[in-house]
């Protein structure tokens, strides 16, 4: 008999994941993408909106970068020319070529102390990984990877600082949906079945022996009956509030439309406000937590995030800064999105209710919050993992179409779903005259691909079912 | 179940009340209305512009024009569009069918071609087919839909300059002298119109189905009634049709009620730049300009399709799984 | 395409015929094509960006409805003709101006017929002005009619002869008189029995085009909700309307109006041909037209920068400031905003934001309306060292510890920018100027914000309102008397840099005087030296800093003949007259 070895389950998972290739390059490729956002100025030639108006570089192409001597033939230091520019009058485009006159080595950890940047908003610092030097760009020569836009501004500097917005908005509006949704879901799910009473019956012999009955003496029970009269009081103002919404209702559908149709109104809402009168004098006002969350989800479903966006976006005051408010945006639209989670993990809560090792800890008189904290949650992380792995490249989808319609980060802020807008709205000559424009789009399509390949090696290494 | 069902279409009620409500507060938080833009032109005299906003009944409180709306909604009229100066119903009956076209076109493909895939995925794990075919899905997801039209749409242009024809039209959804068709012809027009922008749709949903089919299939493959039906000898064809597929599609069966909303919805942005006249160019026209009755109607008729979408689908699974009741 | 008409020429020798209809004829001169040239039938295909709302005359909001379409851009009784600006008689004949000049009388043309061939009389006229008066039918013509707050009055002496009688001389006397007729047998039984709510009932987008009736060259045959809608030469407009060779107009059977909601889709359709006609909007869409144009794939006319277009970008600044006396005191210094005038690079937004394309402004006259610049009112050019100067004369003359400008009190000349959100073309307008301030230390927070909030911090009154500067721009203005009657007059709601409801600064009052001079002389001459005078009063004053706008491109298809000589294509007179276009292949 061989000695088996013991391995805890995240071992498991992380053996398992190993072995989804596409995953692990997925996620070495992420690696990648995020580092270079996180440290996008240190990767940047140029601050991102940085620009000169004398000469105007408008839609330059990518300047091509030689590696060998033109004199001697030989392998040097890569280096550019300067770049000269003339109008085409037949179709009105900019047309550029290289000087050969001025030569421009590359730099590498070149300082470029007239425009510094900062790191994570805290350090302060002005060295590049590559770039010109700011006396060759001070004499017009340009080193653009991918082209500029019309301001002349670098397309690679701007993409590697957009990727800050693309890439962290899924992260953040995922955060918040995840702990709605696991909240909520899992009260949902723990409580189905329990009722709950929201108001009091106000003349019920019931009621008035609950308010006087208690097990507890002295102090306590002072307490408690104190506690019982605010919670009478709270169910009179639920029920005096429901009869008067009524009524208003009422007084202003009459006080507004004609005549002939009063009759219908009033037949309508008389009686479903002595009905509310009559329920709140002899009957509880009581419902089932789950009913309730599950039907919260469905009018939060129904409300469409554009329009709420809409309305977010404008009733906000104006002196805050614009990417601030984009990220505000984004999280309380997520604060709708948390239906479907939240439907999922109700799902698994029920049944894990009645597992037995949690009726145990119910037996073992755990607190109801500290069973669903320790024991029901937990169990539902291997499907949150995925959900979020999943959820995040949606988003980063969703920002492109935001942008697509106006909606999206503005100026001097950039993302990939401005840039991408950008060429689109140069229509066919992003295509054709212009390829490079499209590179935004590529990193979403990667970001994209590689979070769902990282989704799907997650999926594959939770699940004890398709391990191999 | 009858009781259940009941049940649920009571809670109906209340679930559609406190959507449009929240709808509409939502709606008219924002700042301005309709008639906000016609102050900036030099043409229009305020005094006119507050006239107007009486004729609409935007100068009464929030509360009471949702009241209002509640009560036409009751004799069956949602409201007024401001735009159009017509019915909602009116304005939005055309364009709903319109994205039905499309949408329905593109459910369809997706599950003929999506469901077969999945399986054939499940039958062929980890095999270079399997791979190929998610990578193929994926591209399809994270390709911007409205991105793809319009490289599709620049490849068509320069399909025509080079053969002076085109296999599938650019963009719109009926051929010029459409009129004119006979009835078979004008179907076939709208379909071979739907081709392209359905395309689209389809390869954007295409990844999950085909995922969610693959994760299904194997599952039940790995489950013991398999393993006896192979055991006793039955064919393998037997075997996965009768056994594994039935059981496999019993989830998918459960999210067609969701499908519901998405028909009238229509299929996004691909309508805008396809120029597919349906239900989306028309929701972004609506909202930049405060179409507030339109804005709502389209709200109303999405949740009333969602929630009754949901109802279906658990019945839906209550039919194909024989293990579900309802009390 | 644009509007169009008339014939004074052809006049008298129509008249000789009085039996048959009393024919207007196209002049030669406003078409390119040669006499004789144009051919019969075909159809003339264009795209609009926007879907159509509707199709009742009376409720249509916005330009290039179907019913402007029927009546080439709403004109009636008269028309201007494109190659001199001036008034001339269309579905009139003649006109006879009183000695005050409060009454102008038109003879209406004989023999003119509607689409179902009811003959076309005064009583139309009645009933169209009187429906387009009711408040309660929300037409957007009724404005028109008001000068002031007085009504301008439409009288029907006989069945040929209408009288319109103003409350004072007014510029745009034969502008309010152009409006179109719509038919009294269609709409006057509706509005006489149900009133303005059965007017608003009547011809919907799902009306039965069969019903729909117009005196123009195409009537509506066919609509499909957001995709195109179809027109049909109506029989009986060439009865009255003949080419300079006397025959019948339009040459087109149909006219068609294909609804594009993407500039990239509208460029896809132009480019196959699928649409005969475009304005491109961009130099890339001109480039691309251009390449298929060379390579032998397109057979087009490309007329770039043919004018600049009839709108605006500006700076207006808040001289409401109650609550900020620093700012607003700046804010009422015309040397400061004469400052922030040098400031602004137009050549650099031109090149930036509009490709090159574009044209600056320095006045509230559109540059396209060459007849009303004058061209010797100051201006304000791009000179940071000129506003560096001015800046200097109202104190600012120390750089504080951020290197921002600040007086002797140490404030710092600093400001809030605002323009509607997702417009990329005021964002980056914005972005120009910011940069251009921050290099000789004036501080600019720009923040783009939600429309309808910024137009309500635009249009909100009294002494203390809630914006500092914001970039918008505004459209209209006519060829009458290019000056807003909300814009300039001190209590106009568009007299958005002051909304105290009084002038502040004397030149203020001195330019309500001007614009009132102005609107109530009929005479042309004498009123464009009044509106010279005016912009020499606003050049002073510089209420707002006007920037640039871009210029009008147009382009089509050569299957399509007909269309305006080069001198007169501009984003005024549009490319071409609808019923002199031909199908030429």
């Amino acid at each position: 008999m061989g000695e088996y070895e013991t391995k805890s389950h995240w071992q498991l998972v992380w053996q398992q994941f190993k072995r989804h290739r596409l995953a692990l390059l997925g996620g070495g490729i992420l690696l990648v993408l995020y580092t270079l956002a996180a440290f996008a100025g240190f990767f940047s030639p140029y601050d991102p909106n940085f620009y000169t108006l004398s000469p105007v570089y408008r839609y330059a192409p990518p300047t091509p970068i030689h590696f060998r001597d033109p004199d001697t033939g030989r392998l040097t230091r890569p280096f550019v020319y300067g770049i000269k520019k003339t109008l085409d009058l037949n179709t009105f485009v900019e047309r550029y070529t290289e000087d050969k006159t001025r030569r421009y080595p590359i730099l590498f950890f070149v300082r470029t102390p007239h425009h510094p940047y900062t790191i994570f908003k805290v350090f302060k610092t002005d060295l590049r990984l590559f770039g010109l030097g700011e006396k060759a760009t001070a004499e017009g020569a340009r080193l653009y990877l991918l082209g500029s836009d019309n301001f002349g501004r670098d397309l690679w500097s701007r993409m590697v600082y957009g990727g800050q917005v693309s890439l962290t908005i899924g992260i953040l509006a995922v955060l918040v949906s995840l702990v709605l949704g696991l909240l909520l879901g899992g009260l949902s799910g723990f409580y189905q079945g329990t009722r709950i009473h929201l108001a009091l019956p106000l003349i019920s012999r019931r009621t008035w022996s609950y308010l006087a009955a208690s097990e507890h003496r002295g102090l306590g029970r002072v307490f408690r009956v104190a506690f019982r009269f605010v919670l009478l009081a709270a169910s009179l103002a639920f029920w005096v509030g429901l009869g008067v919404g009524l009524i208003y209702g009422l007084w202003v559908l009459t006080g507004y439309s004609g005549l002939g149709e009063q009759v219908v109104e009033t037949l309508l809402l008389v009686p479903a406000a002595l009905w509310a009168f009559s329920r709140g004098l002899f009957r509880p006002f009581t419902f089932d937590p789950d009913d309730l969350v599950m039907r919260l989800v469905e009018i939060l479903a129904a409300i469409p995030g554009l329009f709420l966006l809409v309305t977010l976006r404008s009733v906000f005051p104006s002196d805050i800064d614009p990417l601030m408010t984009f990220y505000i945006v984004v999280a309380i639209l997520s604060l709708i999105g948390w239906g479907g989670l939240a439907r999922t993990v109700r799902g698994m809560v029920l049944s894990l209710r009645e597992m037995d090792y949690v009726t145990a800890a119910r037996a073992l008189g755990v607190r109801e919050f500290g069973i669903i904290l320790r024991h029901v949650l937990p169990a539902t992380a291997s499907y949150t993992i995925v959900y979020a792995s999943l959820a995040i490249p949606s988003f980063i989808l969703a920002e492109s179409g935001l942008s697509f319609i106006g909606f999206g980060i503005t100026e001097p802020y950039t993302s990939w779903g401005l840039l991408l807008k950008a060429a689109q709205d140069g229509g066919f000559a992003s295509f054709a005259d212009r390829p490079w424009v499209l590179a935004p789009g590529f990193a979403i399509f990667l970001a994209v691909l590689t979070w769902n390949f990282v989704g799907d090696g997650l999926r594959d290494a939770f699940d004890p079912r398709r391990r191999r | 179940m009858s009781a259940y069902l009941v049940r649920r279409l009571i809670h109906l009620i209340p679930t559609f009340l406190g959507a449009t409500f929240l709808a509409f507060i939502v709606l008219q938080l924002a700042p301005g209305d309709f008639l906000t833009r016609w102050a900036l032109d030099p043409k229009i005299r305020p005094e006119t512009i507050a006239l107007m906003r009486h004729n609409f009944g935007l100068d009464r409180p929030v509360l009471v024009q949702y009241l209002i709306w509640l009560k036409n909604l009751l004799h069956g009229d949602l409201g007024h569009s401001f735009m159009y100066q017509q019915p909602v119903l009116e304005v939005i009956w055309p364009r709903i069918l319109n994205s039905l076209v499309l949408v329905g076109f593109s459910i369809l493909f997706l599950y003929l071609i999506g469901i077969p895939i999945g399986v054939y995925q499940a039958l062929r794990p980890y095999t270079p087919g399997d791979y190929a075919i998610s990578f193929l899905a994926y591209f399809g997801i994270a390709i911007p839909n409205f991105f793809f039209m319009l490289i599709l749409i620049y490849l068509l242009v320069q399909f025509k300059f080079a053969h002076g024809w085109t296999p599938f039209p650019i963009g719109g959804m009926t051929s010029q002298g459409f009129e004119h068709f006979p009835q078979w012809r004008q179907i076939l027009d709208v379909l071979w119109h739907a081709v392209l922008p359905a395309f689209v749709v389809v390869t954007a949903d295409m990844s999950s189905l085909t995922r969610v089919m693959r994760g299904l299939v194997m599952e039940v493959l790995g489950q013991d009634y398999i393993r006896t039906a192979r055991a006793k000898g039955l064919p393998e064809r037997v075997v996965l049709y009768k056994h594994a597929l039935r059981n496999a599609i019993i989830p998918v069966i459960a999210t067609i009620g969701g499908l519901l909303p998405t028909l009238i919805s229509g299929a996004g942005l691909v309508e805008v730049v396809a120029n597919w006249p349906g239900m989306t160019p028309l929701l972004l026209d609506a909202i930049n300009q405060q179409d507030l009755y339109v804005n709502t109607g389209i709200i109303a008729l999405s949740t009333f399709l969602l929630i009754v979408g949901n109802i279906l689908g658990d019945l839906l699974l209550a039919v194909v799984d024989p293990r579900i009741r309802y009390g | 395409m644009k509007r169009s008409i008339s014939g004074i020429l052809a006049l008298s020798l129509v008249l000789a015929s009085a039996a048959l209809a009393q024919a207007f004829t196209w002049p030669a001169s406003w078409t390119r094509a040669k006499p004789g040239e144009a051919k019969r039938g075909g159809t003339y295909i264009e795209a609009t960006i926007s879907d159509f709302r509707t199709m009742n005359p009376f409720l249509t909001a916005e330009a290039g409805s179907i019913p402007d379409r029927m009546t080439l851009n709403g004109i009636g009784l008269v028309t201007r003709d494109p190659t001199t600006g001036k008034w001339i008689p269309y579905m009139a004949t003649s006109w006879k101006v009183s000695k005050d000049q409060t009454e102008i009388t038109f003879k209406i043309r004989r023999g003119m017929k509607w689409s179902d061939g009811q003959p076309i009389t005064a009583d139309d006229w009645i009933m169209t002005y009187r429906i387009h008066m009711d408040p309660k039918v929300g037409s957007n013509l009724r404005d028109s009619f008001f000068i002031g707050d007085k009504v301008v009055k439409v009288e029907k002496i006989d069945d040929y002869t209408l009288r319109f009688i103003y409350p004072k001389p007014d510029a745009e006397a034969f502008a309010i008189a152009s409006f179109s007729p719509w038919p009294a047998h269609v709409f006057g039984p509706v509005y006489e029995k149900q009133g303005a709510d059965g007017i608003k009932k009547m011809w919907g987008l799902n009306e039965d085009p069969a019903k729909i009736v117009t005196w123009g060259p195409f009537v509506v045959a066919a609509y499909r909700p957001g995709e195109r809608v179809i027109f049909k030469r109506n029989p009986y407009f060439g009865e009255w309307n003949k080419d300079a060779a006397g025959n019948p107009l339009p040459y087109l059977d149909a006219y068609q109006v294909n609804i594009v909601k993407d500039t990239n889709a509208e460029l896809a359709a132009f480019l196959t041909g699928e649409i005969d006609q475009m304005n491109p909007a961009t130099v890339e869409q001109i480039a691309q037209i251009k390449k298929a144009i060379n390579a032998g794939k397109l057979d087009a006319t490309l007329k770039v920068n043919a004018s600049p277009i009839a709108s605006s970008q500006f700076v207006v600044f808040n001289w409401n400031k109650k609550s900020d006396p620093f700012k607003e005191k700046l804010f009422r210094s015309a040397k400061f905003r004469k400052a922030m005038s040098h400031l602004i690079n137009r050549q650099a937004v031109v090149e930036v934001v509009y490709g090159g394309l574009g044209t600056p402004m320095y006045g509230s006259v559109y540059p396209v309306l060459t007849q009303w610049i004058n061209k010797d009112a100051p201006k304000y050019p791009y000179d940071p060292e000129a506003a560096k100067k001015l800046l200097a004369e109202l104190g600012f003359t120390k750089k504080d510890a951020e290197g921002y400008l600040a007086d002797a009190q140490g404030r710092r000349l600093e400001f809030n920018l605002a323009t509607n959100a997702g417009n990329k073309q005021r964002e980056q307008i914005a972005k120009l100027f910011v940069d251009e301030a921050k290099k000789v230390g004036v501080k600019i927070n720009f923040r783009p914000i939600d429309f309808n909030t910024l137009v309500g911090q635009l249009l909100s009154k009294g002494p203390d309102r809630p914006f500092d500067a914001i970039i918008i721009g505004l459209t209209g203005g006519g060829l009458d008397w290019p000056f807003g009657s909300n814009v300039v007059p001190c209590r106009g709601n568009l007299h958005m840099w002051n909304r105290a409801g009084t002038c502040l600064d004397p030149r203020e009052t001195l330019m309500e005087y001007y614009y009132y001079k102005g609107r109530t002389t009929l005479d042309f001459e004498k009123r464009v030296q009044i509106g010279y005078k005016l912009q020499e009063v606003e050049g002073e004053l510089l209420p707002i800093v006007y920037i640039a706008g871009p210029n009008y491109h147009t382009a089509w298809n050569n299957r399509i003949g007909g269309w305006h000589p080069d001198k007169i294509i501009s984003s005024i007179w549009g490319s071409g007259e609808l019923p002199l276009l031909f199908r030429a292949k």
